[in-house]
C-alpha cells in the first residue's frame, strides 16, 4: 500500500512541475509537440529512476561533504548512456528538437532533488519507486503542456491535423505560449486544489455544528 | 433630546476625511467620457475603411463585454460591465487592429485582453498591463500575416485633400494621379520594406509612394482602424485633458521625446532613400522646413499618437505621481523611437513600449513617492 500512497505523493500531491516548480527550463523549452514532450519524459524517467537507486545503494559510502559531486557524477553517467541510446534509436528529427536539452538533465533539479532530498536517505526499493513516482509526475505535466502547445499552437496532436479550419495561434509553440500556458495551468490547479481544500474544511465542520447539536 | 444631543446627531453633522471637494466624477463617468471621445475615431474609420471597419469595432466591443461578463458570472463576483471599461479596452482594441483583419483574430484578442491580462489579474484597477495592448501583442505574434494593415483607405489623399484641403498640392506627380493612386495595395508608412508604397504609372514604370503629412495628420493612410486620423485623436485627447482625466504631460512628453529622438538620428529604413534630404518633393505637404520633416512624419505616422493619448495615460497602468507619469512617457518615447528607428525586426513599437513601461510602473511608482507633508529631505 505503501507503493500507492508514495505514488500519489509523488505524481500528483509533490507534482515536480506544477507543485514543487522543479525542472521548468527543460518543461518550458521542449513542450512544442507531445513527442518532443513524451520523450524529454522518457529521458529524464529513466536517468531519475536509475540515478536513485544507484545513489540509495551507495548512501552509505558517499560522505556528506562530498555527496554533491559524487551525485553529479553518477547522474552524468546515466545521462551519458541516456543521451547515447537515443541518439541510436530515436529518429533524427527528435534528437534535433531536444537537442542540448538531454545533456542539461545533469543538472536538471528534479533529479537532484529526489537524489537530495529522497534517495540519499531512504532503501533501494523505495527510491526505486519514488524514481518511478517522480518521473511519472513530472512526464504527465510533460504530456498535459506539450498537448495544449501542440494543440492550440500548431492545430495537431501527435502530428495528426485534428480540427480542419482552425488557424494555429502561432505565439503558443513559441515562448511566450510556454510561460502562458504553465501559468494558466498552475493558476488551474491551484484553484482546484483550493477549492477541494475548502470544501473538505466544510464537510470536517458540519458535524461538530448542526448534527451534534440536533443530537445532544 | 437634549441640545446637545441634536448638536450631534448624525443627519445634522458630516464627518469626513479629505477631500472635502467632491465632483460627479466616479470611474464609471470617466470612463464613459473617455469612450465619447473615442465616438468620432470610429465614426471616422468606417469613412475612411468602410463598414468592415464596423463590424470589426462590433465585434470587439461586443466580444470584450461578454467575455467580461461571462469571467464575473462564473467566478461569482457582480457583473460590471456597464462601468465602461470593457467598453473602452473593446474600442482600442479594434482601433489597434488593421481594417482587414480577420473576425476571430478579434476574438482571441479580446480573450487574451479582457481574461488574461484583466480579469486573471483581478479585474479593473489590478490589471498590470493595458489590456488592448496585450490582446493585440498575442495576436500580432499568433497571427502575424492577419495583423499587418495592408488596405489603403477608401477615401483616398487625394479625395481626402479635395473634400476638405483643397488641394495644396495642385499637381501632384504622375505616378499619384487618377485611378492608380486608388488602385495600389500599400503597407502601413511605417511597415518594413516601405515606408512608402509602389506605385506603377501611366508607362508601367514603378515609383516609391509616399503619403503626404496632410493625410498622414488628418488620417487618409492605410493603417489600423483607429490609429490613422492623429487630428481627431488630438482633439478627444484635448477634451479629455481640459476634463483633468489625464495628465497633458504624458501625451507631450512621449510625442516630443520621439520627435527629438527622429530629429537628432534620422533615418529612413527604406533601402536607397536617404534621410530626410532625399524624399522625393511630393511627399512635403506642409510648409514645412525639411530638417523638421522626418520627426514630424515619425510623430504622425504608425500608432503613437493613440498610444500616447489614450493607452500611456490609462489610470490603471501607469504611475500615480505626474513625476512618474513624465518618466513613464519619457520611457515609451525612447523604446518607441528606438524600436523603430534603430531596430531591424519590427516596424513599429508603440505598443510593445508601452507593455514594458507598464511592466515597470510599480518600479516608477516606488521611487516618486512623493515626500510627506513636513517631511524634512534628508
Amino acid at each position: 500500500m505503501w507503493i500507492w500512497r508514495e505514488f500519489i505523493r509523488g505524481a500528483f500531491k509533490e507534482n515536480p512541475t506544477f507543485v514543487l516548480l522543479l525542472g521548468l527550463c527543460p518543461t518550458l523549452a521542449v513542450t512544442v509537440s507531445v513527442e518532443n514532450g513524451f520523450w524529454m519524459g522518457v529521458a529524464a524517467t529513466g536517468v531519475l529512476i536509475s540515478s536513485n537507486v544507484i545513489i540509495s545503494s551507495l548512501r552509505k559510502f558517499i560522505p556528506a561533504q562530498i555527496r554533491i559531486p559524487c551525485f553529479v557524477i553518477i547522474i552524468a553517467g546515466f545521462v551519458t548512456i541516456t543521451e547515447m541510446l537515443m541518439k541510436a534509436y530515436l529518429p533524427d528529427q527528435i534528437n534535433r528538437s531536444l537537442g542540448i536539452f538531454i545533456p542539461l538533465i545533469v543538472v536538471n533539479c528534479i533529479i537532484f532533488g529526489r537524489a537530495e532530498a529522497y534517495a540519499y536517505s531512504h532503501s533501494v526499493g523505495r527510491s526505486f519507486f519514488d524514481g518511478i513516482a517522480t518521473g511519472a509526475g513530472f512526464m504527465l505535466a510533460l504530456l498535459l503542456i506539450s498537448a495544449v502547445r501542440e494543440v492550440t499552437g500548431s492545430g495537431t496532436i501527435l502530428g495528426l491535423e485534428i480540427l480542419p479550419g482552425y488557424k494555429p495561434a502561432y505565439i503558443m509553440v513559441m515562448a511566450p505560449g510556454a510561460f502562458l500556458v504553465i501559468g494558466l495551468l498552475l493558476g488551474l490547479f491551484n484553484a482546484l486544489r483550493l477549492r477541494h481544500a475548502r470544501r473538505a474544511a466544510v464537510v470536517f465542520e458540519r458535524p461538530i455544528t448542526s448534527q451534534t447539536a440536533q443530537g445532544q | 433630546m437634549t441640545a446637545r444631543e441634536e448638536q450631534f446627531e448624525p443627519n445634522r453633522l458630516s464627518i469626513a476625511t479629505s477631500p472635502h471637494i467632491r465632483e460627479a466624477g466616479d470611474v464609471k463617468r470617466i470612463m464613459w467620457t473617455v469612450n465619447a471621445t473615442l465616438v468620432p475615431i470610429a465614426a471616422l474609420s468606417l469613412f475612411l475603411f468602410g463598414w468592415y471597419a464596423g463590424v470589426v469595432i462590433a465585434v470587439s466591443v461586443i466580444s470584450c463585454l461578454v467575455f467580461e461578463a461571462v469571467w464575473q458570472r462564473l467566478s461569482g463576483k457582480s457583473i460590471t460591465i456597464s462601468d465602461g471599461s470593457a467598453v473602452i479596452t473593446g474600442l482600442l482594441l479594434a482601433f489597434v487592429l488593421p481594417p482587414n483583419v480577420p473576425l476571430y483574430v478579434v476574438i482571441v484578442a479580446a480573450a487574451v485582453g479582457i481574461l488574461i491580462a484583466k480579469q486573471l489579474f483581478g479585474g479593473l484597477g489590478y490589471n498590470i498591463w493595458n489590456p488592448a495592448l496585450v490582446g493585440r501583442a498575442f495576436v500580432q505574434i499568433a497571427y502575424p500575416a492577419a495583423v499587418t494593415p495592408s488596405t489603403w483607405p477608401i477615401v483616398s489623399g487625394d479625395t481626402w485633400h479635395r473634400i476638405f484641403m483643397d488641394v495644396r498640392n495642385a499637381a501632384p506627380p504622375n505616378a499619384l494621379a487618377g485611378s492608380s493612386y486608388d488602385a495600389v495595395t500599400l503597407a502601413t508608412p511605417l511597415a518594413n520594406d516601405a515606408l512608402a508604397g509602389f506605385a506603377p504609372d501611366a508607362a508601367g514604370n514603378v515609383h516609391l509612394m509616399y503619403p503626404s503629412l496632410n493625410d498622414l495628420f488628418l488620417g487618409a493612410i492605410p493603417g489600423c482602424i483607429g490609429e490613422t486620423s492623429a487630428l481627431l485623436i488630438i482633439l478627444g485627447g484635448l477634451y479629455l485633458i481640459c476634463k483633468g482625466y489625464i495628465n497633458w504631460k504624458v501625451p507631450v512628453v512621449y510625442l516630443g521625446t520621439v520627435f527629438l529622438f527622429a530629429f537628432f538620428f534620422p533615418s529612413w529604413k527604406v533601402p536607397g532613400a536617404a534621410a530626410f534630404g532625399g524624399l522625393p518633393e511630393y511627399v512635403i505637404g506642409l510648409d514645412v522646413p525639411g530638417r523638421f520633416f522626418f520627426p514630424l512624419y515619425q510623430v504622425f505616422s504608425g500608432g503613437i499618437v493613440l498610444g500616447a493619448v489614450y493607452m500611456a495615460t490609462d489610470m490603471v497602468t501607469t504611475p500615480i505621481t505626474s513625476r512618474g507619469q513624465v518618466i513613464f512617457a519619457l520611457g515609451c518615447g525612447v523604446i518607441t523611437a528606438s524600436i523603430r528607428l534603430l531596430g531591424h525586426g519590427f516596424p513599429e513599437g508603440c505598443c510593445y513600449s508601452i507593455l514594458l513601461m507598464n511592466t515597470a510602473t510599480p518600479l516608477i511608482d516606488r521611487y516618486t513617492r512623493p515626500t510627506k507633508y513636513g517631511a524634512v529631505k534628508k
